[in-house]
């Protein structure tokens, strides 16, 4: 099909067939490893991914860039990073590695959970949570990340695989709110 | 009067006894583009074709494309605060509009809120705005009439119920006006009217419902309003939302006429909205489905078998063509889903024939059936005099001498153009139509003066309503024409006492 594709089914691809590849070379848990370190440099310096979209830097010097991110990491990722900046593709980076963790975690059967909630959770409260997801849906193991909103006011958000399960105050309220707003009959 | 502060909690008490407080698994996705109506989202992977979708901002979607990455949803009602990165949930449901006998008399939008200013409505059910049109099985054969009181109509082109009868015209050849009418017409006749008006101005729109109003019209009928600043989704679901409305009567055993009034603006909308949401454009940048489009909601129009109560759903679609082309593909297409046109032309509107309709292009694939046996004697032979006069006339500006047989024809013929004429909101009960026609075609009015023939009309059914009406009612309750004699003698007499004007 002659339409351009969109970042997110060429990251699929590239995702895809970093998958299978480092699967064949029984390197998978490494190059995971690897990757969720790059995620975290991208992470840190969001400049990255900006300068690789300009095109006021050269290729010259993105290329060094990119040697420098890949210099410490095994042969196969090395490969990856080059490849990827050979195809222009580093500017989508961040979602073929989002991609890639998210097929990692499937197929370990891990489930990545965020957690909103109004004040910071502790780590036990974040097991509970994360064990009481996996009683009621599929999975082996939970990681549960936690972000603080005091608009909130209390209660917990949990959102995890597409699905949101709200708990917090402020909905309550705003359900509340909803129903008294009705007309009388 | 004192408000006492028991009382008012008692009230927010019995509110929020309603409060439920269950903690619900929601699926969401994350909005990636929005704008002109439409919006995609990352994510809702198990969204389903035309199921609805709430935004973070309260707005409803409905979920149109399902591809690989996102989902290309048209948003129904404001989409200027929604912002890329709000969440969008799925609730499971696909449109429902609210039915039932509270929505008669009340003008809605197309999500089925009041618009009036008349409060709100406490309807209590409510039905899906697709849903599938009647079988085979669960239908039966059209031989009802539907009463439009229009003389040219109910005898040329005579509509049945749950017929679907085309109404197709340049724009300001009568095309709502004959919508209506019809409405007018159906009061005592136990039909529950929906007018879909899509895309008219408000202004117009207004000036139908005061019309209607002032005829009492509105004690049966319910208006479904989608104007022109509406975003173009709303348009696009107009139609549906009024068939789910009149669906309801019908399944319940009652008679329906649902007009929609124009389905050529409603193809538009459908043609921007697939745009945005970038299918491949076809003939005339429609899109593929653009057939289905109209034929799914036509076919919903239906004459239901006796076991589902009898109930009927009759369509009359309006469809406004460009310079009398009714060979472009909206018109094409509608005219091969209906059971028959009304063609309305301009010429025959502006030489002062009114309703225009255009008697050689105007047909009725059903209707026939559905015409009372008094209505087919005094009507048979109309629409060949028609034929003929038009074709006599074009010859007869060149010569005067013409034969006595041509004369005759002739003048008949300027008779019956002269007799079809109809005021605006002026509908006629069908025993005072057969009296008039009786009369043109038994030759009463040959020798009437053309200028004459409204006076004469209208003195004769006065003098019907006053001497004769056990005719009238004879006529009326049994359908067949009364004894030829006895008709003959009425309008004798009527005749012999009518004076034309003397000029």
């Amino acid at each position: 099909m002659p339409m351009k594709q969109n970042k997110f089914s060429v990251a699929k691809r590239y995702a895809k067939a970093l998958f299978e590849y480092s699967d064949e070379q029984g390197q998978l848990d490494a190059v995971y490893q690897e990757l969720v370190t790059i995620q975290q440099v991208l992470q840190e310096t969001p400049d990255f991914l900006a300068v690789m979209k300009l095109d006021s830097v050269t290729t010259a010097e993105q290329s060094k860039i990119v040697a420098t991110l890949a210099q410490p990491f095994s042969a196969t990722t090395q490969d990856f990073l080059h490849l990827v900046f050979d195809y222009g593709r580093t500017a989508d980076l961040d979602l073929i590695i989002a991609e890639f963790v998210e097929r990692y975690n499937a197929t370990q059967g891990r489930v990545m959970i965020h957690a909103v909630s109004a004040t910071s959770l502790s780590a036990e409260q974040r097991q509970q949570i994360g064990q009481a997801y996996l009683q009621r849906f599929n999975g082996k193991s939970a990681q549960v990340t936690n972000t603080v909103d005091p608009e909130l006011i209390g209660g917990v958000i949990v959102e995890a695989e597409g699905r949101r399960i709200d708990g917090s105050i402020r909905t309550k309220l705003l359900k509340m709110r909803a129903l008294l707003a009705q007309p009388l009959r | 009067m004192s408000i006492k502060a028991e009382e008012i909690s008692a009230l927010i008490k019995q509110q929020l006894a309603n409060y439920q407080d269950q903690l619900k698994v929601e699926e969401i996705g994350t909005v990636t583009y929005v704008g002109d109506g439409i919006a995609r989202a990352h994510g809702l992977d198990n969204a389903m074709a035309s199921e609805l979708l709430q935004f973070s901002n309260g707005s409803y979607g409905i979920a149109q494309n399902l591809e690989a990455n996102d989902v290309g949803i048209i948003v129904l009602g404001k989409f200027d605060d929604i912002r890329e990165g709000d969440t969008v949930k799925r609730t499971g449901r696909i449109m429902e509009v609210p039915v039932g006998d509270e929505m008669i008399g009340r003008v809605v939008n197309p999500l089925g809120q009041p618009v009036d200013g008349a409060g709100p409505i406490h309807t209590e059910r409510t039905r899906p705005i697709e849903s599938p049109a009647p079988g085979v099985m669960q239908r039966q054969s059209v031989d009802q009439p539907l009463q439009t009181g229009l003389k040219t109509i109910d005898a040329l082109v005579p509509i049945g119920r749950g017929q679907r009868e085309l109404i197709i015209g340049d724009r300001k050849t009568g095309k709502t006006s004959i919508a209506i009418d019809t409405i007018l017409n159906q009061k005592g006749q136990d039909t529950i009217c929906i007018y879909v008006a899509i895309g008219q101005k408000q202004s117009t729109v207004r000036a139908q419902v005061e019309t209607l109003r002032s005829f009492g019209a509105m004690d049966y009928t319910t208006v479904v309003v989608a104007g022109p600043s509406e975003p173009a989704p709303m348009l696009y679901i107009a139609p549906y939302a009024g068939s789910a409305m009149g669906e309801d009567f019908m399944y319940r055993g009652k008679h329906v006429l649902i007009i929609f009034d124009d389905l050529s603006k409603q193809a538009s909308a459908y043609r921007e909205i697939s745009l945005l949401l970038r299918r491949p454009p076809g003939r005339e940048a429609y899109p593929g489905d653009i057939f289905y489009l109209h034929s799914r909601l036509l076919e919903r129009a239906a004459k239901l078998s006796d076991e589902l109560g009898g109930g009927s759903m009759t369509a009359l679609p309006i469809i406004e063509t460009q310079a009398g082309d009714i060979s472009a593909y909206i018109p094409t297409n509608v005219i091969s889903i209906t059971d028959g046109q009304i063609f309305l032309e301009s010429d025959l509107f502006y030489s002062g024939t009114r309703p225009a309709m255009d008697a050689g292009n105007s047909v009725s694939r059903v209707g026939g059936a559905a015409q009372i046996k008094a209505m087919k004697k005094v009507a048979g032979t109309l629409r060949v005099d028609l034929a003929s006069y038009r074709e006599l006339e074009s010859f007869a500006q060149f010569g005067s001498d013409l034969d006595e047989a041509t004369q005759a024809k002739l003048n008949r013929g300027r008779r019956t153009v002269e007799v079809l004429k109809q005021p605006l909101h002026k509908p006629l009960p069908v025993e005072k139509q057969v009296v008039i026609l009786y009369a043109l075609t038994h030759g009463f009015l040959d020798s009437v003066p053309v200028d004459d023939i409204q006076r004469y009309q209208d003195e004769l059914f006065a003098n019907f309503d006053s001497n004769h009406e056990d005719l009238l009612t004879e006529i009326k309750t049994t359908g067949n024409l009364p004894d030829e004699a006895k008709m003959d003698g009425a309008i004798k007499a009527f005749a012999e006492g009518f004076t034309p004007s003397a000029n």
